[in-house]
């Protein structure tokens, strides 16, 4: 026999009631209003809770920003990859005009140009200044002729330009070949520990979030304690005493997010006019890069996320627990 | 509508508190539960309302088998049951109306509906004037009036009450027990335990007695 057949005519109907969607949305405005309402009620202790939580999505936020900024100065510095070939000493102009005829034909070569001894040592004494150790040289130049190789910007993979130096070191004259690459490729790997311990900073930022959201919301609860035990009495569900408290938490997260975007604004604030004066320094256009809407928009997210699941565990803890205890007190 | 057979219930720490307990209950019924403090009169209330799970035995309120009930389940079989407290459980922080409003504002009823009923509670217990009081202001009359309002609003086919006449004086009790009487004219179960014996003896009501556990009937009135 099946449960149905045994129950009387009189039996109480226990489906749920469904809502309408704007007597449901409205609803959850009304939560999420008065949620606001009752953080406003505690402002200091509201914003400090949320200030917690801005500096631990601070953390991760400008790490992903200042490794924004790394690729962007990897990916100009692949655009314009350049090569040092230096040739043997004593070779005659001629030769090197040769040698530069003969790299122009390489596919990946976009254009050479040559440096002769005597520019190379003025470029020096430009730099290091007249300070009596060229003169004592004499006539004599120490300096090779050099062929500055631009690669085309298609070629310029790390792969490419190396394998491109390691040609163009086989050819007679040649002392050696230089390249910066190696240094982007250093650059890049630095990127890419730097990326991966972001996200682990991220990680672990992120389960500190949800303590300090959960642990806010279990200490409301507590305060809150006789409020749900009658809302149970009257037949509350579980979604509907869960409801205040979760978007209580998005608020947190939301504020928290707000905070640790304005702690990430200050800090590159402080740092743009010593990065451009660096670049400036550089001879580079690079200026800072700062967060566009997408990752504003995903900072806020990412902290109402955070905020919604920290106060879910939260209270369904509190609900599970209470369940198989006695829950409300005659 | 409300069978209980067999029903045991054993506490951990302080033994038996029901023991083979069987009672039944039909629609429309008014009972006094009596029997001294600590006797287990809360506990098979709280039994009947689904608070708790007897330790054995089976428990069928409104046609349902408690026991095969889902957790998700409860709070809707709850919204048929009103429960009157003798310490109110009244939310000290909101008004009158917003009490009494809870168990419709958890159903999702909307704002005119709820006021509406709201407001017919509170005038059947003579309290439509103190609807933006906060209960605190209130004598414990009052607010025993309005915790019995709220276990009303929501139109229950059941209604439990625990001490409901605890604190109150003998005038204020009685008009608090006609008050359930009054619901009962309609149709509504009602089930009160109480230890006030005079109060028991004047109503002529049907009567559960519990002792130790156990419950036997006390008194039947004859057939009218």
């Amino acid at each position: 026999m099946n449960d149905s057949s045994r129950i009387s005519p009189g039996t109480w109907p226990l489906d749920e009631s469904k809502l309408n969607f704007s007597a449901w949305a409205k609803r959850h405005l009304q939560s999420l209003l008065a949620a606001l309402g009752a953080m406003s009620r505690a402002p200091l202790a509201s914003a400090m809770t949320a200030a917690v939580i801005g500096v631990a999505l601070a953390l991760p936020a400008t790490i992903a920003i200042a490794l924004a900024n790394t690729d962007q100065i990897t990916e100009r510095w692949e655009g314009v990859a350049t090569l040092t070939a230096f040739m043997e000493l004593g070779v005659d102009q001629a030769t090197v005009a040769a040698t530069a005829d003969a790299f122009r034909l390489v596919r990946a070569v976009d254009r050479v140009d040559i440096t002769t001894p005597q520019d190379a040592l003025d470029e020096y004494r430009a730099m290091a200044g007249d300070n009596g150790v060229l003169d004592a040289l004499g006539e004599t130049n120490p300096l090779p002729w050099v062929l500055l190789v631009r690669v085309r910007p298609d070629a310029a993979t790390a792969k490419s330009v190396e394998a491109l130096a390691e040609e163009l070191s086989q050819r007679p004259s040649v002392e050696f070949v230089d390249f910066d690459l190696r240094w982007v490729t250093r650059l890049n790997a630095i990127t890419l520990l730097g990326t991966r311990i972001s996200w682990v900073v991220a990680l672990v930022l992120a389960f500190a979030v949800l303590l300090v959201i959960g642990n806010t919301i279990r200490l409301e609860i507590e305060h809150k304690r006789n409020e749900i035990e009658v809302l149970q009495l009257v037949g509350a569900t579980h979604a509907f005493v869960r409801r205040p408290f979760l978007y209580t938490g998005v608020w947190y997260g939301l504020f928290g997010a707000l905070f640790a975007g304005c702690v990430v604004s200050a800090a590159l604030a402080a740092v743009e006019g010593p990065v451009e004066a660096l670049a400036n320094a550089y001879g580079s256009s690079l200026r800072l890069l700062w967060p566009g809407i997408v990752q504003t928009i995903s900072l806020l997210a990412v902290g109402a996320a955070l905020g919604a699941l920290g106060a879910w565990l939260s209270v369904s803890r509190y609900l599970l627990v209470k369940q198989g205890t006695r829950s409300v007190d005659l | 509508m409300i069978q209980l057979i067999d029903v045991h219930k054993r506490y951990s720490n302080t033994g038996d508190a029901l023991r083979a307990v069987s009672l039944d209950i039909g629609q429309g019924e008014f009972v006094f539960l009596t029997g001294h403090s600590g006797a287990g009169k809360s506990t098979l209330l709280r039994i009947i309302a689904l608070l708790e799970r007897p330790t054995q035995g089976q428990v069928l309120v409104g046609g349902h088998n408690a026991s095969k009930l889902k957790a998700k389940q409860i709070p809707y079989f709850r919204r048929h049951v009103g429960m009157v407290f003798q310490n109110h459980r009244l939310l000290m922080d909101r008004s009158v109306f917003d009490n009494v409003a809870l168990p419709l504002v958890v159903t999702g009823l909307g704002h005119q509906e709820t006021a509406r009923r709201v407001r017919a509670a509170l005038d059947k217990v003579g309290l439509l004037k103190k609807e933006r009081a906060v209960p605190i202001t209130l004598s414990g009359g009052e607010q025993q009036r309005v915790g019995i309002a709220r276990a009303v609003v929501g139109r229950p086919s059941v209604l439990l009450a625990d001490e409901p006449t605890g604190n109150l004086d003998p005038q204020l009790s009685r008009e608090i027990v006609s008050l359930f009487s009054d619901f009962n004219q309609v149709g509504v179960t009602v089930l009160i335990a109480t230890h006030d014996v005079a109060l028991v003896n004047r109503m002529r009501q049907r009567t559960l007695v519990i002792q130790e556990g156990e419950v036997w009937e006390g008194y039947f009135p004859e057939p009218a």
